[in-house]
């Protein structure tokens, strides 16, 4: 799940239909991503967590547009990850 | 209903069964999740003990290695010589019962067409299918009355590995991981290589009800890559990786603490944990490059006859170097093509002669190359090596040449790890038949090699559908007479 090209593809996939979707915000490309993936919106303390990754990862890397992609694809990642996407309750 | 739990903005509420048991009432099910949570975090601590009192008592060995003769050997062809059948091929076999096998078998003796000789201090009787493996008769213990239920390879090979002959039980592996941990934190405890997947499939190397986190890994030698995935993504590092598995940890922690009985939730969480350490330690520990040339011509890895079973014997002994705990090979096709099954090697169905020499050539070497290498450095005495198939094969012909399936009667050999050296246990009828002396099931098996690493076979229980199971289910008892002193 971690390496895996699929699950990298289907990754960035999320990551680029988020910022068609919603543009520039992070913490609104979070919740769109939430909702794709999980079908609810994520809580506060989530969109804290995933939003703060987002400004870590962007900031030790130079803040261009391609790495605040790869950034957020990142988070879709960690998103697809989750116990509650891979397993059914 | 407690009223902590916080469920998302906008998600349906409802208690499910298993939130309602958990919470409600008399708390039963709050008082298991307490007791799965205290075990599962014992299994994970890094000195391996799952369960508290274990080891039962100072283990013999520390690993075990399987060495899995798929699509099983004839006993009367290997390891369990029988004059009299030798002596009356074609005559009518005393007691032959077509329910044995799964075809047709003629009724009629079948001499072995291999020569046979006595090796070593103890006189053991090997046919020559085995020059290398011949020359280390007195390491080994011969258990002679081996015998199981089923009759076909699938539900045989689950028996053999799980205990009972039907898929969703866990398997020997997943018990000693369960029961003792790993000892390598970087790498699983228990590994499983294959070419083609064997009969039974991943069910013979399941984890079954037991978390999935005991789970085998299993390394296809077909494949190019051993292990999938096993490098960074690009612009990744593992420092980096490392703030991805923290986010995801929190994320789930949460997500887990709202269903407090699903323990797959944590195995999926110890895994990803577990695939993290192996991306450095993994590929090391696999890389043949680093062995020197002399221990690659011991074990046979350019000989074209044997490379494949070779390699595999050499990978896992460096898997076991480094605090693996079970490593179970599954031996693959033969270099021929006398007509049997790519999945069932020894399967000599139609003609026993170039069936067994093939599966012999493409194992013996290898085999008797892991027994020295494991000697000389000095790991044999706390390395049980076993050395076996899913049953044996009938005493009359199939057609003449073959042999068919015999659950009734089969050799097994273990050597290392607590084992008497040159030991004959058991024995079949005069013509290897069926077992007929101190006969011993899979369930005596099992309890003999949990005994020999520690455990009280008895004891080693996991709470699945209201009763606690054990690898031996309902029976078993340890062989006091195979243990050396």
């Amino acid at each position: 799940m971690m390496n895996d090209p699929l699950v990298r593809s289907a990754a960035d996939g999320l990551a680029d239909r988020a910022r068609k979707a919603v543009g520039d915000d992070d913490a609104q490309a979070i919740e769109y991503c939430f909702r794709v993936a999980l079908s609810r919106p994520p809580s506060p303390d989530e969109v804290a967590r995933f939003t703060g990754f987002l400004s870590a990862r962007e900031e030790a890397a130079d803040a261009d547009g391609a790495n605040r992609q790869a950034a957020l694809s990142d988070a879709c990642h960690l998103m697809l990850c989750l116990n509650e996407f891979i397993y059914v309750d | 209903m407690s009223t902590n739990t916080s469920p998302a903005i906008g998600e349906l509420v409802l208690p499910s069964r298993r939130r309602f048991l958990s919470e409600s009432g008399l708390g039963f099910g709050a008082l298991a999740l307490a007791s799965l949570l205290g075990r599962d975090a014992a299994a994970n601590t890094s000195s391996g003990a799952a369960v508290p009192a274990l080891p039962h008592h100072p283990p013999r060995a520390k690993r075990v290695i399987w060495l899995f003769m798929t699509g099983a050997p004839s006993q009367v062809d290997t390891w369990d010589y029988k004059p009299e059948l030798q002596a009356r091929s074609g005559e009518p076999l005393p007691g032959a019962d077509q329910q044995v096998g799964f075809f047709q078998t003629s009724g009629k003796c079948l001499a072995s067409p291999f020569k046979w000789a006595q090796h070593g201090q103890s006189g053991t009787w090997v046919s020559d299918i085995f020059p290398h493996l011949s020359r280390h008769v007195d390491e080994m213990t011969f258990i002679h009355s081996m015998h199981l239920r089923a009759n076909n390879h699938a539900p045989a090979a689950m028996e053999l590995m799980c205990g009972l002959n039907r898929p969703g039980m866990p398997s020997m592996g997943a018990w000693l991981d369960y029961g003792l941990g790993t000892m390598n934190d970087n790498l699983p405890a228990f590994v499983v290589m294959h070419e083609r997947k064997p009969r039974g499939d991943d069910q013979i190397w399941s984890a079954g009800f037991l978390p999935k986190s005991h789970q085998a890994l299993a390394i296809d030698a077909r494949r190019p890559v051993a292990i999938d995935n096993l490098s960074l993504r690009k612009g990744h590092s593992l420092a980096s990786q490392r703030a991805e598995l923290d986010l995801l940890a929190a994320v789930n922690g949460a997500h887990a603490s709202a269903r407090p009985t699903q323990a797959d939730l944590a195995a999926r969480i110890t895994s990803f944990e577990l695939a993290y350490r192996m991306q450095t330690a993994a590929p090391e520990a696999i890389d043949l490059a680093q062995e020197s040339q002399a221990t690659h011509e011991l074990y046979g890895t350019e000989d074209p006859k044997c490379k494949v079973f070779a390699k595999q014997c050499l990978t896992a002994r460096r898997l076991l170097e480094r605090g693996v705990r079970f490593v179970q090979i599954f031996a693959g096709k033969g270099v021929g093509g006398d007509g049997s099954v790519d999945d069932v090697p020894w399967d000599g169905h139609s003609n026993i002669e170039t069936n067994h020499r093939e599966c012999g050539l493409a194992t013996d070497r290898p085999a008797a190359a892991l027994l020295a290498d494991l000697k000389s450095r000095g790991m044999l005495e706390d390395t049980l090596v076993i050395w076996g198939g899913e049953f044996g094969r009938t005493s009359d012909s199939q057609g003449g040449a073959g042999r068919d399936h015999n659950p009734g009667g089969f050799t097994i050999w273990l050597a290392g790890g607590g084992v008497k050296g040159g030991f004959h246990y058991g024995s079949t009828d005069p013509f290897g038949y069926k077992a007929v002396e101190n006969k011993v099931h899979v369930n005596d098996l099992h309890a003999t090699l949990l005994h020999l690493l520690g455990i009280n076979h008895e004891l080693l229980t996991y709470r699945h559908n209201g009763r606690n199971f054990r690898l031996t289910d309902v029976g078993g008892s340890v062989i006091p007479d195979i243990l050396a002193s």
